[in-house]
């Protein structure tokens, strides 16, 4: 049966598809996402399944709503019983998997403790042994202890194992549990004979140790798996929706329209707008800038972020799932779900690999068999335990789990996993100017009247027509109160739309109007009124962001190529492009001229990142090799990029640039190490130079060496 | 020598004791939050 909210969860996207975001937490290592994508990548009707292994959730695309019933039973006849991936639920089963490490490792260490104090009279009891009766007496205290490691520690390995096995698959629990089962077995075999070797202690110090290697595994994963926790827990359960008397209610029960009255410090329940109070509000979690916004009334106020001086009053605008803290979360799940193409190879390396281990153990346990050598068995079973490959398997995706995490708390959010193997491989940048390298907060300077209208009617008919237009020169005309309508956008050029019967453009002279009308003046850019005559020029200023000049030094430092692409006509892109020192500054581009200006570039053999954060960029965005889109108010924009900022802040920009290469050194560096590890050490074990208990320790520490190098990553 | 037949089984016993003893803790979060009591000579309130 399907818990309800399995169901509920479900959620139809813009085209139209259904996806959900499963917690599985039974994946274990990457046999077993390879398992669950395999049996569910043929089922009709899902489009995508994605697994991460790091937060062991599944992602889904699927077309039919009724199709989750099926995945539903699916994962779960495989034994990997999904849960639902908020945090109410998610708490609980972290919490109870970190009470059953804790207590698995216990007992394991007690045990082997133990274990090793009975085995040492035997080792250390030269070359006549000792007394018959004593050595049955510690063989068979040393089984006692043995039992609960093996019943209850080593069941995590047992268990992943025994669901490898029964869905014939090769995951890297089969040769840990085959060789504790192994030893085990034969010792008891031997202990009940009382013939041969025991090996309890082998048994005890491999799951001792491999348990530790799994438990830092499970320790980094939750910590990630909590700073996105951190997000859902932004928002309060309740809300003031009225303030004299007092009245609260779930937030559930917000709708648009809904006024909400804050306190200084409570927390903004819902995208909005201000419409009582002068306040500032703290956004950092949505832009990694600590300085508080002021918000004034009509400003917007994002759900998530805190309301820090005053009292203020905020009516709802947008309805709950399309808050943009939903976004930000989506992207993050998103962006953390993604493996880099090594990522997949070497997931599919590990398949094979588990086989060749197998092989190579029996190769070796034949070998020392037939030589004579009394630890044949225990050199067979230390190659099974040394090889194993999940620090290969852990080595991407803990990087990049890492790595998504630090990039969101500098304010920017990946979109498309490969963003960071493609910005380190940039050697040209090209800036939009408009919103990028200015502030976008466009103001008129000055105005020219030509026809028989007022100041303010053309205003009013200039802001009327914006009124549904997201690029910043719209916010220079102020509110329109007209109706329009028949409203065209024509990216680069202007706006159209019909208003009281007439049918007005705004824009660049040549679109508005005609080629041939000049504008007053060269100084700052000019845009034209006209309905069948033109009716009035508008003067549009703008000013260059204030860290732009520090930035572009520096990137020009770190000896990248840089170029301003503007639709602008005026000089002023000139003029910026030669204050912040670009010399390849192209103005006056259509969206058309843009993608031809990148494709250039990139003839040029350069790899071009494109940062803009308008309509006009979105082509240019397309065919650069990656991009990113600051502060994107258009959802096409958003998801045209490959990575949004979202504090607009462009030293993020420098961040990002340098971060890039630093997650590709220490991927290279976390693979390098995992492929040298397996490459030294299968050889000597099956030369037998390594005792058991050097194989299981070496298996962990060669998985924690690669997340502790991962957590370098970890940096602001 | 022949005393270790008798202490062995009586480290046996206690060994198992032990780990009910752990086991018990953990079931009862008393591992839970291991900084609490390295924080709380630090906190004013005598609790």
């Amino acid at each position: 049966m399907i818990p309800i909210e399995v169901e509920e969860n479900v959620q139809q996207n813009s085209v139209g598809n259904f996806t959900i975001s499963l917690f599985v937490p039974s994946i274990k290592c990457a046999a077993c996402s390879s398992l669950i994508k395999k049996s569910l990548d043929d089922v009709p009707g899902i489009n995508q399944v994605d697994i991460n292994l790091g937060e062991k959730s599944v992602f889904l695309d699927f077309q039919d709503r009724a199709i989750i019933k099926k995945i539903y039973k699916i994962l779960d006849r495989l034994d990997f019983k999904p849960i639902i991936a908020n945090t109410a639920n998610l708490d609980n089963p972290l919490k109870l998997e970190n009470k059953s490490y804790i207590s698995k490792i216990g007992v394991a260490g007690i045990g082997m403790m133990q274990v090793m104090m009975y085995s040492f009279s035997g080792y250390f009891s030269g070359p006549d042994g000792i007394e018959e009766s004593y050595k049955i007496l510690f063989r068979w205290a040393s089984l006692i202890m043995t039992i609960p490691v093996f019943m209850y520690s080593a069941s995590t390995f047992l268990i992943g194992a025994y669901r490898d096995l029964k869905n014939i698959h090769f995951g890297m629990d089969v040769p840990i549990a085959l060789a504790i089962t192994a030893s085990f077995l034969l010792s008891l075999h031997n202990t009940l004979m009382n013939t041969g070797e025991v090996y309890y202690d082998s048994v005890c110090m491999f799951t001792f140790f491999l348990l530790i290697g799994r438990y830092v595994e499970f320790l980094s994963r939750n910590k990630f798996q909590k700073s996105k926790g951190l997000i859902d827990n932004l928002l309060p359960n309740y809300v003031r929706v009225s303030r004299k008397p007092e009245e609260f209610k779930p937030i559930e029960e917000l709708n648009i329209g809904n006024t909400v009255y804050l306190q200084a410090g409570e927390t903004i329940p819902c995208d909005g707008k201000l419409i009582d109070g002068i306040s500032s509000a703290n956004e950092s979690a949505f832009t990694g800038e600590a300085m508080p916004v002021v918000k004034t009334i009509g400003d917007r106020v994002l759900a998530g972020t805190k309301n820090l001086e005053n009292n203020i009053t905020v009516k709802v605008t947008k309805d709950r799932k399309e808050y943009l803290i939903n976004d930000i979360k989506e992207l993050f799940n998103k962006s953390s779900f993604y493996k880099p193409s090594f990522s997949i190879l070497v997931d599919k390396i590990a398949g094979h690999f588990v086989a060749i281990v197998l092989i190579a153990s029996l190769a070796s346990c034949l070998y020392w068999f037939y030589k004579g050598d009394p630890f044949w068995l225990s050199i067979g079973l230390t190659v099974l335990v040394v090889s194993c490959p999940c620090a290969l398997s852990l080595a991407t995706p803990i990087a990049y789990t890492v790595a998504t995490t630090t990039l969101r708390k500098n304010g920017i959010i990946l979109k498309e996993g490969t963003f960071i193997e493609k910005l380190a491989q940039i050697d040209s940048i090209a800036f939009d100017k408009t919103g990028t390298l200015t502030k976008g907060d466009i103001k008129i300077s000055k105005t020219i009247i030509l026809g028989d209208l007022s100041l303010n009617k053309v205003i009013n008919i200039a802001a009327s027509l914006e009124q549904y237009n997201d690029h910043p020169v719209a916010n220079a005309f102020g509110v329109g109160d007209l109706p329009l309508s028949n409203y065209q956008n024509f990216p680069g050029k202007g706006v159209s739309g019909e208003i009281e019967g007439v049918v007005y453009k705004l824009g660049i002279p040549e679109f508005s109007f005609d080629n041939n009308l000049l504008s007053p003046d060269l100084s700052g850019m000019w845009v034209l009124l006209a309905s069948s005559k033109p009716l009035a020029w508008f003067r549009l200023e703008d000013s260059i962001k204030k860290e732009a000049f520090k930035t572009i030094n520096k990137i020009k430092d770190l000896g990248f190529h840089l170029s301003l692409l503007t639709g602008d006509s005026s000089d002023q892109g000139k003029k910026i492009g030669d204050f912040l020192g670009i010399r390849n500054t192209k103005t006056n581009l259509t969206p058309e001229q843009k993608v031809e200006a990148v494709l250039e570039l990139q003839s040029k053999n350069q790899n071009v990142l494109l940062v803009g954060d308008g309509i006009n960029d979105i082509g240019a965005m397309g065919v650069s090799n990656t991009s990113i889109a600051i502060k994107p108010v258009d959802i096409s924009v958003q998801s045209s990029s490959d990575a949004i900022l979202l504090g607009g802040n462009l030293k993020s920009i420098v961040f990002a640039l340098k971060f890039s290469k630093k997650v590709k050194r220490i991927l290279t560096s976390n693979i390098a190490w995992a492929v040298g590890y397996n490459i030294t050490a299968i050889p000597l074990a099956m030369a037998g130079y390594i005792l058991p208990w050097m194989a299981a320790l070496g298996m962990s520490l060669s998985s924690m060496v690669v997340v502790f190098n991962s957590y370098r990553l970890n940096s602001k | 020598m022949e005393v270790v037949f008798l202490l062995i089984p009586i480290s046996i016993i206690i060994i198992f004791l032990t780990i009910w003893a752990f086991v018990w803790s953990v079931e009862n979060d008393q591992f839970e939050n291991l900084d609490k009591e390295a924080e709380r000579i630090l906190s004013e309130e005598d609790r």
